[in-house]
């Protein structure tokens, strides 16, 4: 059975003009066309696996992919998903996967629920980017203290934790300007 | 409990917990009833559920791993008042309606 990968482009964000302009995929939206369109060509998805979907090849079908927040997963959840015509297909974490025939009524019927959804979210990403920020502070202010100019072994040691924590404030700081991004224009067309 | 604004959607989910009801009898019963006039997606019923929840409008037990929904005595009064807000708007509509045909004009 044939197999293959595709990344992931950032859910956390939307699609952005220059992403169009570029013919670019960027964010939710796009992926799961892109899926959609890979359904209809025979590629099904499987699972998540690091920064990608895996998806096996089968027959061609017609079929729209959406994606779900939330903490643990629970059988009345899916159970909920499935009386509405929307199947589960696998999980990373806290982002659930669904799968659809075509013409299924969409998992978000009203935007005050996909921006309670998002909002919870953000305020995940908040947390994870303000403790990367401190432990970043922190290494950063040790690393100033250890005579940086006497480089030893201590003083290598924090050098290289800070950069680890600088690109942990990236990855968790990335999502959470995409999800703060994307409350705010949900809040707008709600009119607050 | 955190207050709610109770919108059409969580009215019409709380309108079917009359009997203890498993989410996706209540899924069922809103694609049903409604017959595509009023679109309700499953993620925004969960959502609408997890917040009567919070407001105390409604209750769940377990039942073989599975919610089942009912609806409080809270959420009996506030569904009740909701519905006569919504029939006193309806009764004005159908005043207005009926004045501006009494004149001639068709709204």
């Amino acid at each position: 059975m044939k197999t293959k990968r595709i990344a992931i482009s950032g859910l956390a964000f939307d699609s952005t003009w220059l992403s169009r302009l570029l013919h670019l995929r960027s964010g939710e939206e796009d992926d799961m066309k892109r899926l959609s369109e890979e359904a209809q060509k025979g590629w099904l998805v499987t699972g998540i696996k690091g920064m990608s979907y895996e998806l096996v090849q089968t027959a061609p079908q017609n079929l729209i992919y959406a994606i779900d927040y939330k903490e643990k997963l629970d059988q009345d959840y899916i159970d909920i998903f499935k009386a509405g015509g929307w199947e589960y297909v696998c999980s990373a974490e806290y982002i659930h996967l669904f799968k659809a025939k075509h013409g299924t009524t969409p998992l978000h019927t009203d935007i005050e629920s996909k921006l309670t959804i998002l909002t919870d979210v953000s305020k995940k990403f908040t947390r994870y980017t303000l403790t990367m920020l401190f432990v970043f502070a922190c290494s950063l202010a040790l690393s100033a203290l250890t005579a940086p100019w006497k480089i030893g072994f201590i003083t290598l040691l924090l050098l290289i934790f800070t950069l680890a924590a600088l690109v942990g404030v990236v990855f968790t700081g990335m999502p959470l300007m995409g999800y703060l991004g994307r409350v705010n224009k949900l809040k707008k067309q709600l009119g607050r | 409990m955190k207050p709610i604004e109770l919108t059409e959607i969580s009215c019409l989910i709380l309108s079917t917990m009359s009997a203890p009801t498993h989410g996706y009898e209540i899924m069922k019963s809103v694609e049903a009833d409604l017959e595509g006039r009023v679109s309700v997606g499953p993620a925004t019923l969960y959502t609408n559920l997890s917040k009567l929840v919070d407001a105390g409008l409604c209750v769940f037990t377990e039942v073989s791993n599975k919610k089942v929904y009912e609806i409080t005595t809270l959420g009996k009064t506030v569904l009740d008042q909701e519905v006569e807000k919504r029939r006193r708007i309806l009764a004005f509509m159908e005043n207005q309606m009926e004045k501006a045909l009494e004149k001639g004009v068709s709204l």
